[in-house]
């Protein structure tokens, strides 16, 4: 056991005080916090531990007003053994008196019993061998893992899974995955909106972080992410009618966003979403900003980023294209014209590198921009591509595809540190594509006038000692690259040259406009900013997430309703427990590496039911931990509530999942009493458990069952938290207890379980406990 | 009666062996809790020691930097495998061809020593210490799933050869045991013509059976403390150690110090081992040179989690059984998959137990074993667990299950299948089966039925099964004995510890017995330096060593005898404040006996005196006293007698090759369930067994060993598992609440009925019995006989309700 200090306390405020200051913890009887401070468990060791034994007027038991109080500090043997309890809340004492052993029943208290750590092999292996889900970590591995002794009624969600936490958007991907699992379309398509309004476009060009992050990864293949987002994308543009509807009501607020591209876009979504009137400003024919004209077609082709944009002129969002904010019109006016402006006009501007015979050179985002033309009288010519992401790679490819005879592209990073993602790099290979990592740009090989190759040298680290981006170079290694074209697709830049001098709107360090962390605000009042503009050349998805940010920024300073947030929250998370165990990863269908074109995309949407397959593969990570609490059903099927020094909570609302509790309580709130309002004449109550063994075990099922009246009935161990079969219940009501109703009941309460394999017998065992506990109650 | 050779013929008339309520020498102690074990060692200045462990199942530690432990306040030593001193150490694991070093940076399994030890002024700073150490690991893939580990594509875990395994060597003319191939060691037996056996089959059926993995009992953490010291009387070559918790035979240390044994102390009687816990943790071997290093005592005791170390290895079998329209089996082939246990450690369990098996018990020849054994990560201990009384369960399903095939009674087929005393061409069945099996009977008011077909009033189905085995003889160990008569009583001068086996018991009745003496009467001297130590095999060992005991009591018997008459011959001088001699003047020894404590005639018990006062020498008057005159008190010196014998039973068929071919003494055991199957739970409504020890020594030790072994053998077929995280081979219940040993409240009745037809080969013709009643399969096939499903044990309530399709 680790070294920590012990303190008595004469009071709850006392202990309270000292549990608010943090890495404190609790003792009642201590039967579970020592054992677990023995085993080291806990995610983060307690510097102190706060004795409530020595708190007096905490231990009784006692009817006044029609209510049995007893206090927290009761000890579980003394529950079991008071003759009122036993007979007028009879499930309650047999609860207490199936805990444990007499031993742990002789300290262990009530307000123990119910605050216990969750009961899970892995989150208890001592040293944190296990940094599971439920401490904090990524996994639950009891998922993948034996899990016999786990939940059948679905987990629940600790904190974000890894794929969302590493989503720039925070894309509930595990729920809407559930949604699609439970062939409900229509809702996965709503959660995916509820962060990022064209899943189609990120499907296709999204560097897809969510993968790597996939707690599969670990075991096997990573969950295709991408593949089932683009079937979902696909089926949200093909009935864009029923997702991209106008606003039910209108705020009379007004917005201007500058930019269409994905911050632009994303944040004209949004805002209408809100109600408010949104005209964004294009200073090019279509919208869509980059998506539109600097990705190729055969990764994102046109027509989905003009349906994206077709879908926002549904919901009533005005495009003024071919006008150029800072030459059509002022910022000024703007802020005049609109209650608020958001500008997201991207990172076009070409860079300046610094070597001889740049000006020979091409930039890449041009290249992108007018590729057909730029071709002419270069096909059969050797390229060379400069830059190491997904845009240099973009350049790289389609130039190939135009035709060029050789394309070379050489980049600073290392070949594992490139930012372009994997997948295109493997393309751009594939296709006969040659990478050159680790090399600088040293000089253009000019001769007569004309680029004829381009000298690199040797970049020993794109990064100093920490970590800023500052190359270093071999100058003793250099190579020269012998080509007629050169195209660099380095380092785009933000031009900011729409303000005007008198414009005053702070920029950051870096020269880009600068905003404020959570709500994308810049420094002029009503102006916003997302996208690149604030960040410089970034990602699709960062765009998405940023132009949401400003949205949700210009909402509240419209003073209107935040959107909602994310609606998986409390939720009981489910999984299939046939797919997770296939193990290959859906794969999309692609056309021959030399068939392919720039203007075709190079692969299919997978087929919905190959999209809802892979959903099955995701683990739904959460807690499948059962909560080990004995007491916790009986009280359930009592109608107790719980009061603590800073509330009085229902029964059912104190449990929660946590890390790593069970309880939903603050770290300064304690338990003090249980509040058991006396049962109605006639009102009968049983309590069951089923262990292994005979003692010592905590259940495998428990069940409480309160007949009479109106009937409740409430499984421990089946859930991550004590669990009402409302369906029971139901079945129940107005009907005698007989065997035939009962066994009925039993079947009801399991209606719904979703068990591991290995769980799979908790099902019978908790329908026949059911059974049992209401004949016993009934008698 | 066995024919037993010397003064261990037959004795009819028992006064002192068989009797009940003699109290334990050493049961005060235990049950008072004065019983000291290495963990209960605390000594003024000593330091603690702890490993560290390893949290993968396989891995190499690559480099540690102990750099930040070191400098941690209360830090003595860190040692770490690169050590001089550490890499002197002997390692006297069995090695099976690659010998490790006693510690190095390679663990096999989670939770093993490795690489370094720490030793500080308390626990909490070791952990802390090894909290700080800056190890870099290298994970190896590792095998937890025999299954999976012993496929041609699954990792190597590691280089160890085992092409010659221990025990199992290929039988004459059978075919060559492969070499090792992957992950796999092969071990093949023949005997028999199979296809002869099979052609003359009516019936062929074949089976899967598994046995679990199970740990035994853990009543106490091992551990050990040692010190160094200055000797006085062997002062010279250095100072003696003392340790204290090491091992049950102390020589095992000195032997790895490289000490003489007298320079060895060990003074505990209490080890804390586990069931057939041969080994040694190097918790209980570390311990002297750490002190040696540090100069102060130190401790090093494992905790409970650490303890759980598999004793009972898992083993896959596949049985292929050809039998009779009657039941007689005709061939049995039979292939098996088995653990392969630590790097290094012992194949007994694996490979040797097939000789030791079941099918010598049958009529039937044609034999056929196949076992691979797969190396695994599972965490094993060296040199310790065997299956070998298990291995008996494959034929026990077979008789069921022809018995089922047949509606026969499984009584009567396994009568059938069963050889007599002699040969496996004995006709008969060996008598002792079935005197233990008319008690069995009628113990068990057995009344068999089919499957599936008995209910019981509360609804539950009623199953009931049956299995024999036979007694093992263990009796290949020699025993030192030395007996005292010493100022007039007897003395056993016997070595410590004891570990849970209350041998020396039996050994003391057997030489009150002897010497016509009471129990109480023979005084038991635990003493380290004493060579004497009843341990071998259990209750094996108890009563081989009780048989060389009885030879070393008659050896003191007629030493006292004779000196009675000398007495007799030579009585002190007049006036001498002596004993009379007895009137044995004239005669011999063999005219002499012992009984009720006092020498007397054969010919006329009435006559004599007691045994303190039988051995007296004039030849020497000491001066006592002096009276009121002044004149000195002369008395006749007591005569002190010392005898010794050194040898082990006769006819250990074990030993000489047998290996129980011919039969002896035999025992049945029998079980009934109440099968609950709403809820998959079996409730053992009781254990019978009936067995033939032979002779009962002391009861109450040949009946706490069989409900021990029945709470073994309830524990794995119901509840006892080791549960391993496969991907990282993490062994998940090392508790005792996830891993489920029966508690008090599961513990079915146990009854009991003992023959003893005295045909065993030790003393009176008693024989071991201790873990031949251990089984892995008699609740399964009373399950069986309820529901008429096979459940894999252990059989928990989820197996039961998937074997019945509900869940």
């Amino acid at each position: 056991m680790k070294p920590f200090q012990h303190t008595d306390v004469r009071t709850v405020a006392q202990a309270a005080k000292i549990l608010g200051g943090g890495r404190a913890r609790v003792t009642a009887g201590g039967t579970d916090l020592l054992g677990a401070l023995k085993d080291d468990v806990l995610p983060e060791y307690p510097e102190l531990v706060v004795n409530l034994k020595t708190v007096p007027g905490l231990d009784y038991i006692r009817e006044e007003d029609g209510i049995l109080k007893i206090g927290a500090l009761t000890r579980l043997s003394d529950i079991a053994g008071n003759l009122t309890i036993q007979e007028k809340y009879t499930a309650l004492a047999q609860a207490a008196h199936a805990v444990a052993s007499p031993h742990i029943r002789d300290m262990g208290t009530l307000g123990g019993n119910l605050s216990q750590f969750p009961r899970c092999w892995y989150f208890r292996k001592p040293d944190n061998r296990f940094n599971c889900n439920r401490k904090g970590g990524d996994e639950c591995f009891a998922l993948t893992g034996d899990n016999r002794f786990h939940s059948i009624f679905g987990g629940k969600k600790a904190h974000l899974t890894p794929c969302t936490r590493e989503c720039p958007a925070g894309t509930d991907i595990p729920g809407y995955f559930a949604l699609l699992r439970a062939g409900d379309w229509d809702a996965a398509a709503r959660r995916i909106m509820e962060m990022n309004p064209m899943p189609a476009v990120t499907a296709r060009v999204c560097a897809h972080f969510c993968h790597s992050a996939c707690n599969r990864c670990q075991s096997d293949e990573g969950v295709f992410i991408g593949g089932v987002e683009r079937a979902l994308g696909d089926y949200i543009l093909d009935n864009s009618d029923k997702f991209y509807l106008p606003p039910a009501r209108e705020t009379g607020k007004s917005a201007a966003v500058v930019g269409s591209g994905p911050a632009g876009l994303s944040a004209a979504y949004f805002l209408r979403l809100a109600g408010h009137a949104v005209t964004v400003f294009d200073g090019k024919e279509d919208a869509g900003g980059m998506l539109r004209y600097a990705i190729p077609a055969y990764r994102l082709p046109k027509d989905i980023v003009r349906r994206v944009a077709a879908a926002l002129t549904g919901m009533g969002v005005v495009f003024r294209q071919n006008t150029r904010v800072g030459a059509d019109i002022a910022p000024e006016r703007l802020e005049m014209e609109y209650d608020g402006v958001c500008y997201a006009t991207g990172a076009w501007k070409r860079p300046v590198v610094g070597i001889a015979g740049e000006e020979l050179t091409t930039f890449g985002l041009d290249f992108l921009v007018e590729v057909n033309q730029w071709m002419d009288g270069k096909v059969g010519a050797d390229v060379l591509v400069t830059g190491g992401g997904n845009v240099a790679v973009d350049v790289a490819v389609t130039a190939k595809r135009l035709g060029a005879k050789s394309v070379t592209l050489a980049c600073l990073e290392p070949r594992g540190r490139m930012p372009a993602s994997a997948e295109e790099i493997a393309r751009a290979e594939a296709e006969g594509i040659v990478i050159m990592p680790s090399w600088g740009l040293s000089r253009v090989v000019e001769e007569d006038g004309a680029a004829r190759g381009m000298e690199l040298k040797r970049c020993v680290s794109p990064w100093d000692d920490n970590g800023a981006f500052n190359p270093q170079y071999d100058v003793n290694e250099k190579i020269v690259v012998r080509v007629e074209n050169i195209l660099m697709a380095v380092g785009q830049r933000v031009d900011l040259s729409f303000l005007s001098e008198k414009y005053l709107l702070e920029l950051n360090r870096r020269g880009l406009i600068g905003v404020a962390e959570n709500s994308g605000a810049a420094s002029r009042a009503g102006v916003f900013a997302a996208g690149d503009v604030t960040t410089g050349p970034a990602t699709v998805v960062g765009g998405i997430a940023n132009g949401r940010r400003a949205a949700r920024g210009m909402n509240i300073y419209f003073s209107a309703d935040a959107e909602p947030g994310n609606s998986s929250i409390g939720e009981r998370l489910t999984f299939d427990a046939e797919g997770i165990q296939n193990k290959a990863a859906l794969k999309l269908r692609e056309s021959d590496a030399g068939k392919r074109r720039v203007d075709l995309e190079d692969s299919e949407t997978p087929a919905r039911d190959e999209a809802a397959r892979e959903a099955s593969r995701c683990l739904n990570c959460g807690c499948y931990a059962v909560n080990p609490s004995d007491t916790a059903p009986a009280l359930a099927a009592l109608g107790a509530h719980i009061v603590t020094n800073k509330r009085v909570l229902g029964i059912e609302e104190l449990f929660e999942v946590r890390t790593p509790g069970n309880t939903c309580l603050d770290a300064d709130e304690i338990i003090m009493e249980i509040q058991i309002p006396a049962p109605l004449p006639g009102t009968r109550s049983a309590f069951m458990k089923f262990a292994f063994r005979k003692s010592i075990d905590f259940s495998v099922v428990s069940c409480a069952v309160s007949v009479g009246g109106k009937p409740r009935v409430c499984l421990g161990a089946v859930a991550p938290i004590p669990y009402r079969a409302v369906g029971a219940e139901t079945a129940l009501a107005g009907k005698e207890i007989t065997e035939e109703t009962a066994a009925a009941a039993g079947e009801a309460a399991v209606e719904g379980a979703v068990p591991f394999e290995a769980a799979r017998y908790k099902i019978q065992i908790a329908k026949t406990l059911v059974k049992r506990a209401l004949l016993a109650a009934g008698k | 009666m066995a024919d037993l050779a010397g003064v261990n013929g037959q004795r009819e008339q028992f006064r002192v062996v068989g009797q009940r309520n003699l109290p334990g020498k050493l049961s005060y102690a235990l049950a008072t809790g004065v019983a000291k074990f290495g963990i209960d060692y605390v000594l003024p200045d000593m330091l603690h020691a702890k490993f560290l462990r390893s949290p993968y199942a396989n891995a190499r530690v690559k480099s540690v930097d102990i750099a930040k432990a070191k400098d941690i306040p209360g830090v003595a030593d860190i040692v770490t495998w690169e050590d001089e001193d550490i890499k002197a150490l002997n390692n006297f694991g069995e090695s099976n061809d690659s010998r490790r070093p006693w510690l190095d940076n390679i663990a096999d399994q989670e939770g093993a020593e490795v690489a370094v030890i720490v030793v500080a002024e308390s626990e909490d700073i070791c952990e802390e210490a090894l909290r700080l150490l800056d190890v870099e690991w290298e994970v190896l893939p590792h095998v937890v799933n025999l299954l999976e580990g012993r496929k041609e594509d699954a990792p190597v875990i590691r280089p160890q050869v085992r092409d010659a395994p221990m025990f199992g060597a290929p039988s004459a003319g059978g075919p060559t045991n492969p070499p090792k191939r992957g992950n796999v060691a092969y071990a093949n037996m023949t005997s028999g013509d199979m296809d002869a056996g099979f052609a003359a089959a009516d019936h062929i059926i074949e089976y899967d059976l598994y046995m679990p993995a199970f740990a035994s009992l853990l009543p106490n953490p091992s551990g050990s403390v040692a010190w160094w010291f200055d000797d006085p009387y062997y002062s010279e070559g250095g100072k003696s150690l003392h340790i204290e918790g090491a091992v049950k035979d102390k020589n095992a240390i000195s032997m790895m110090y490289r000490l003489p044994p007298e320079k060895t102390v060990q003074e505990g009687l209490f080890m804390g081992g586990k069931y057939c816990d041969w080994g040694r943790r190097k918790s209980q071997e570390i311990t002297p040179l750490l002190a040696k290093r540090t100069g102060r005592p130190v401790r090093c005791v494992n905790t409970r989690e650490e303890m759980f170390d598999v004793i009972m290895k898992q083993r896959y079998i596949h049985l292929k059984v050809g039998f009779t329209d009657d039941g007689l089996i005709t061939a049995v082939d039979d292939f098996s998959i088995a653990d392969g246990g630590a790097w290094g450690s012992s194949s007994f369990g694996n490979v040797g137990d097939m000789t030791l098996g079941p099918y010598n018990t049958l009529k039937c020849h044609n034999i056929n074993q196949h076992m691979e054994i797969v190396d695994s990560n599972r965490y094993l201990m060296y040199i310790s667990g065997q299956h070998c009384p298990f291995n008996w369960d494959s034929i026990t399903v077979a008789l069921h299950m022809i018995a089922e095939k047949l509606g026969k009674d499984p009584i009567d087929i396994a009568r059938l299948n069963l050889h007599g005393p002699t040969s496996k061409d004995d006709p008969d069945p060996v008598p002792s089966f079935e005197a233990c099996v008319k008690k069995g009977k009628d113990l068990m008011n057995w009344n068999w039925h089919p499957s599936g077909t008995k209910k019981l009033p509360d609804g539950r189905y009623h199953g009931m099964s049956f299995r024999y085995q036979m007694c093992p003889r263990h009796s290949f160990s020699s025993y030192s004995c030395k007996l005292e008569f010493r100022d007039g009583e007897v003395h056993m001068p016997t070595q410590g510890p004891l570990f849970g086996v209350y041998a020396v018991e039996c050994n003391a009745m057997v030489v009150a017995e002897e010497l016509g003496l009471e129990y109480d009467d023979v005084k038991i001297d635990f003493d380290y330096r004493e060579p004497f130590t009843p341990l071998g095999g259990g209750s094996d060992g108890t009563t081989a060593s009780a048989w060389a005991m009885k030879e070393c009591a008659n050896i003191l018997k007629k030493q006292i005898l004779e000196a009675a008459i000398e007495y007799a011959e030579n009585p002190p001088m007049p006036g001498a404040v002596s004993p009379q001699p007895g009137p044995f003047k004239g005669l011999t020894a063999d005219d002499l006996d012992i009984i009720g404590g006092r020498v007397v005639l054969k010919s006329d018990p009435s006559q004599g005196v007691p045994i303190r006062e039988a051995a007296f020498t004039s030849e020497l008057l000491a001066i006592t006293d002096f009276d009121s005159q002044g004149v000195p008190v002369r008395e006749a010196a007591q005569k002190n007698l010392f005898a010794t014998f050194y040898g082990h039973p006769p006819l250990s068929l074990w030993a000489t090759g047998e290996m129980g071919k011919r039969l002896d003494t035999m025992n049945t055991a029998y079980c009934e369930v109440a099968v609950d199957i709403e809820m998959g739970e079996v409730e053992i409504l009781r254990f019978g067994v009936a067995a033939d020890p032979g002779k009962v020594m002391r009861p109450i030790s040949l009946e706490s060993q069989i409900d021990q072994v029945m709470f073994f053998s309830q524990g794995c077929q119901l509840l006892e598992d080791f549960v391993f995280d496969e991907r990282t081979g993490v062994k998940l219940n090392n508790n005792m609440i996830e891993y489920k040993k029966p508690c008090i409240l599961d513990v079915p009745r146990v009854d009991r009925e003992f023959l003893e037809t005295r045909a065993g080969n030790a003393a009176y013709g008693a024989n071991g019995i201790s873990h031949s009643l251990a089984n892995t399969h008699l609740v399964i096939i009373a399950i069986h006989n309820a529901i008429g499903v096979w459940v894999d044990p252990p059989a928990t309530p989820d197996k039961i309700l998937k074997a019945l399709g509900k869940a």
